[in-house]
């Protein structure tokens, strides 16, 4: 169990950046989930952590030891990938024995060590399989062999690289389920590289986001979730993800307090963004990006206060008797909503959408978030 | 094409649809023709004509016409015990070059399988697999050149440890050796290109997963190649093995059986019967109990390769 460090970590393969300066901290017996679409540079990443990939430049350190150029037996690592590795010929239990019989391996008792991988077989359930030869498991089981073998020598991190991803859907909650279980009583530091975001949400600590190369969001998932750093990061997490919709910064101090107004077609009332507290500072005026998650809007009576008029274009049916509406607003902005259970709202009819002013987020037009609370323009100064 | 067929044909016979379909496959008959003929008259042919020959008193010096003598060929070839030691020296050499070739050309396999980042490494691999691509006559020839004891090559490094010459193909046993080194040599990059051939058949990530894993060389040979790579590295051996028994032109030209008949492989005592003594009926008797070896031998590959679709 460590912390593991990088510092400035730049891979590329040819003219692909696989990895741009990476450097964060994966904290002592945390899960960290690092998650992107394909090709974002993540398990790359991975496999300099593990030693599988040399890196062009940067450092990393376990413990705050650089462990750079040990090679992958020397850094105490376990990993678990995608496809299902089993030593062919050994019972499930042997399998999980055979890292503690090599070259350090550990100086447990042979009571000790039966106890031991007793207890992994009990949290993957593959107690009743433990004698079983593993030629004869099918692929989940086989990867939970994987998964306990990674673990047992307790190694100063475990990492996964998308371990889900080729078995059925039922064995790959009950390895998530192992995997969380481990973290959590064994303390184990685990990395987990997905491009499933339910998956990370389900499973981490802390999600780090990339994006060709570079780090776009680091944080707990839920707030990743609602206030992500960049507009790609509100994009790729939830399904379907945030809706962005352009918006007009304009200069517009109140008294002596210096501020912007922010204008938008889903927005009745402009809304007001004052200067930062500390710098002063005012984003440029002229056009943004106002994020909205689809579930923060909602379809209200018409003639409600703060209701906007729009247009289902179209509907479809999401499970739970909800509905994943395809929208766009009088002024032509579109978006996207997930409608309370209920009847169907019907394609191409006439609505009014009600959206939380609380809760928008305001981004420049690069993607960046303008992380300060949006206020009502004739709300009262804050203090 | 077959609703066609159907109504140009309405209540065809038996006779006249066999004819009809003749004619629709002329063409995929056509063009199988040449090879067919070629296989009858250059296998079917002679291979009945052997199986008819073992069982005659045939011998071509006598000038007598072949005299039909049932199963005594096969009698006498069971009684002969220099037919024996034939095929018991067949089969040594078969074990011997076999397991050499094997030993051997594995360790290259993996030697240039762990080098894959070596410089020179690809003239290094096409220098090895010079050998395999020689005909075996020539070989025979190149080496029966440097053995020999005026002015081979072997024979003066040999005089340069021992003080004289040696004529290596001149006694049994260093001729035996001699023989049996050659084919190692021919063969062995064969097995080198079946064992690299195995091993790239071996995942990726469970060759990083035995490092991760911090297992040892032995383990994973023994846990991770060996299960994956046991398939084409027996197809390998059984092939070398159906080669070896058939091994003749080497020994031809580089000792003709001799000295005495310490090298007479059995394809080189079915040689030496039929075209030195001209025995043909014995010649045959020999080629057959041979030819049913072989078949022994294949089937026994043809079962390993089923194997694998089953696995697979």
């Amino acid at each position: 169990m460590s912390k593991i460090e990088l510092e400035s970590i730049t891979k590329s393969y040819g003219p692909v950046v696989a990895a741009n300066a990476i450097s964060t901290v994966f904290e002592e017996s945390s899960l960290t989930c690092l998650l992107g679409p394909s090709g974002c540079g993540k398990t790359t990443l991975l496999r300099i952590i593990a030693g599988l990939e040399t890196p062009d430049a940067g450092r990393v350190l376990f413990d705050g030891e650089d462990v750079t150029n040990l090679s992958v037996g020397r850094r105490d690592i376990g990993m678990v990938f995608q496809y299902p590795v089993v030593y062919r010929g050994l019972t499930v239990y042997e399998n999980l024995e055979l890292p503690l019989r090599q070259r350090g391996g550990g100086n447990m008792s042979a009571s000790q060590r039966k106890e031991w991988i007793d207890r992994l077989l009990s949290i993957l359930n593959l107690t009743a399989r433990a004698n079983q030869v593993v030629d004869g498991l099918d692929n989940e089981s086989r990867q939970k062999v994987a998964v306990g073998r990674a673990v047992v020598r307790r190694p100063k991190v475990v990492i996964f690289d998308e371990p889900v991803t080729n078995v059925a859907v039922d064995a790959k909650i009950e390895i998530q389920r192992g995997i969380k279980q481990l973290s959590r009583e064994i303390g184990q530091t685990i990395l987990y590289v997905t491009h499933d975001q339910t998956e990370a949400m389900t499973l981490a600590d802390k999600i780090i986001l990339l994006q060709s190369g570079n780090i776009v969001e680091s944080a707990k998932p839920v707030d990743v979730y609602n206030n992500p750093d960049s507009a790609f990061g509100g994009y790729f997490l939830g399904s379907p993800g945030m809706n962005f919709i352009a918006a007009e910064l304009e200069r517009a101090d109140r008294g002596q307090a210096p501020g912007m107004r922010v204008k938008c077609s889903v927005l009745p009332e402009p809304l007001w963004l004052p200067a930062d507290d500390a710098s002063g500072d005012l984003p440029r005026p002229g056009a943004a990006l106002i994020g909205i998650r689809p579930e923060e809007i909602q379809i209200v009576e018409d003639g409600t206060p703060g209701a906007v008029r729009g247009r289902v274009k179209a509907a479809a049916l999401v499970g739970g008797g909800r509905w994943f509406l395809d929208c766009v607003t009088a002024e032509g902005d579109e978006f996207k909503m997930l409608s309370a259970a209920g009847a169907d709202p019907g394609g191409d009819t006439e609505k009014s959408f009600l959206f939380r002013e609380s809760v928008v987020r305001l981004y420049s037009e690069e993607g960046n978030r303008i992380a300060r609370a949006l206020v009502r323009e004739d709300a009262d100064v804050p203090a | 094409m077959n609703a066609k067929s159907t109504t140009a044909v309405p209540n065809a016979g038996g006779r006249r649809s066999f004819m009809g379909s003749l004619g629709r496959h002329g063409f995929v008959w056509g063009l199988l023709a040449p090879a067919l003929i070629f296989f009858c008259v250059f296998n079917v042919v002679p291979l009945i004509w052997m199986v008819g020959l073992s069982f005659y008193n045939y011998t071509l010096t006598t000038g007598n016409p072949p005299m039909f003598n049932g199963i005594d060929n096969y009698l006498s070839l069971l009684s002969d015990p220099s037919d024996w030691s034939a095929f018991s020296r067949t089969f040594l050499f078969m074990l011997l070059t076999v397991s050499l070739s094997g030993l051997i050309g594995s360790l290259l396999g993996l030697v240039f399988w762990g080098s894959k980042n070596l410089p020179g490494r690809r003239i290094a691999l096409t220098m090895l697999f010079t050998p395999m691509l020689l005909t075996p006559a020539s070989v025979g020839v190149f080496f029966k050149l440097m053995l020999n004891p005026n002015f081979g090559v072997i024979s003066y490094i040999a005089e340069l440890f021992t003080g004289h010459r040696v004529d290596f193909l001149s006694h049994q046993m260093s001729a035996q050796i001699a023989v049996l080194l050659v084919d190692v040599w021919m063969w062995a990059p064969f097995m080198t290109l079946i064992t690299l051939a195995a091993l790239a058949s071996v995942p990726q990530a469970e060759l990083e997963a035995a490092r991760v894993d911090r297992l040892g060389w032995f383990a994973t040979l023994k846990r991770v190649i060996f299960p994956h790579a046991k398939f084409i590295l027996m197809l390998g051996l059984l092939l070398r093995t159906i080669d070896a028994f058939k091994t003749t032109d080497v020994v031809l030209l580089l000792t003709h059986g001799g000295p005495g008949a310490s090298t007479e492989l059995l394809g080189m005592r079915i040689y030496r019967l039929g075209f030195n003594s001209l025995d043909m009926g014995n010649a045959s008797t020999m080629g057959v109990v041979a030819l049913l070896i072989a078949i022994g031998f294949t089937s026994l590959y043809l079962y390993v390769l089923s194997l694998k679709r089953v696995e697979g």
